[in-house]
């Protein structure tokens, strides 16, 4: 159970880590906030790497730099994701 | 039949009749929505594991992507008349 | 045994309920349509005599997975897995709200927020109560009776300053 605790702790930290040294924004700076479409570190970032430390735990075991890895795609994913998705 | 099965099968069923009985198009796409949502968790609740589950979630995006294309194509049609 | 699979049925569809309905009008479903199609349906509820606030809500959650798609997906994937599925349908649900052009805030919230809920309460009503709940949650307001629902969620938006 604290294991467990300690690889999503690991892979949060790994992600807000990586998304500030790749000058992702705090909080998106368009008001209101729940219209914008900015990625930043606080809304999407923990969240995709919360989840796919989750996909990578469930397929390959509990394994810590598979957590590493899940931080690192988790930021990667949000720095990008207006390139990935497109706007609007 | 477990109970649960049997409610979200009786208000699947309860939509399929209620989007034949809609002349609105639009306001069938509200009923579409909810029997999409039906079918999602009968897919979950059917097929017991983890893939049963992803499979659900892919169903249920591609349906609302589905629905969002055509109430777009709604409002397009509406402009041209 | 039947009577109280049938109460347990009800609290977690009145959960599921105040969750979803809280989490999409305070991320402002009810302002404005997200999507071109969301304003079609709404004007259309608007003719049958429903509020076009609450009609903009209805048209939301029909053209992108909000709120309502992220508290099934998220028990579903609770009922199958445990916690984790939780998070892996809150990722899902993120990259489904960005492949509809929505900033994906309610979804990926609701699901959050609904593994919390069913993570304390699983003792008590398990994950399965909760996947019949939300349907029985998206029944009274997509199925049931659209003016008078649309009505109910123009009051609920213009309570909490989302809509005039």
């Amino acid at each position: 159970m604290v294991n467990i605790i300690l690889l999503y702790l690991i892979s949060l930290i790994t992600s807000i880590v990586v998304a500030l040294l790749l000058k992702v924004p705090i909080l998106p700076k368009k008001k209101p906030i729940r219209f914008s479409f900015e990625t930043s570190i606080v809304f999407p970032t923990p969240i995709l790497a919360l989840g796919i430390e989750a996909i990578l735990r469930n397929l390959f075991g509990n394994y810590i730099y598979l957590a590493f890895i899940a931080g690192l795609f988790g930021a990667l994913l949000s720095k990008y994701a207006d390139k990935l998705f497109g706007e609007v | 039949m477990d109970i649960i099965e049997g409610v979200i099968g009786f208000i699947a069923l309860l939509m399929v009749f209620r989007i034949f009985l809609t002349r609105s198009r639009a306001r069938k796409l509200l009923y579409l929505c909810c029997l999409s949502f039906c079918i999602s968790a009968l897919i979950a609740l059917y097929v017991k594991s983890p893939m049963g589950g992803i499979v659900a979630i892919i169903y249920f995006i591609s349906s609302t992507l589905t629905s969002n294309a055509i109430a777009y194509t709604i409002e397009q049609v509406k402009d041209i008349e | 045994m039947e009577i109280l699979d049938i109460i347990k049925l009800i609290i977690a569809g009145i959960i599921c309920w105040i969750n979803f309905v809280l989490i999409d009008t305070y991320f402002g479903l009810p302002e404005k349509p997200g999507v071109l199609g969301a304003k079609t349906i709404g004007e259309k509820i608007k003719e049958i005599g429903g509020n076009l606030n609450g009609g903009y809500f209805m048209g939301n959650i029909v053209c992108s997975p909000d709120a309502s798609a992220g508290t099934l997906l998220a028990s579903i994937m609770n009922y199958l897995m445990g916690v984790k599925g939780g998070l892996i349908a809150a990722l899902l649900v993120w990259i489904g709200n960005r492949l509809c052009a929505d900033p994906g805030y309610a979804g990926t919230i609701g699901a959050l927020t609904i593994t919390l809920i069913i993570y304390l309460l699983h003792p008590i009503i398990g994950a399965k109560y909760f996947v019949g709940g939300m349907i029985l949650a998206i029944f009274s307001i997509q199925g049931f009776e659209h003016k008078y629902a649309s009505i109910l969620l123009g009051k609920i938006a213009k309570k909490m300053n989302r809509g005039e």
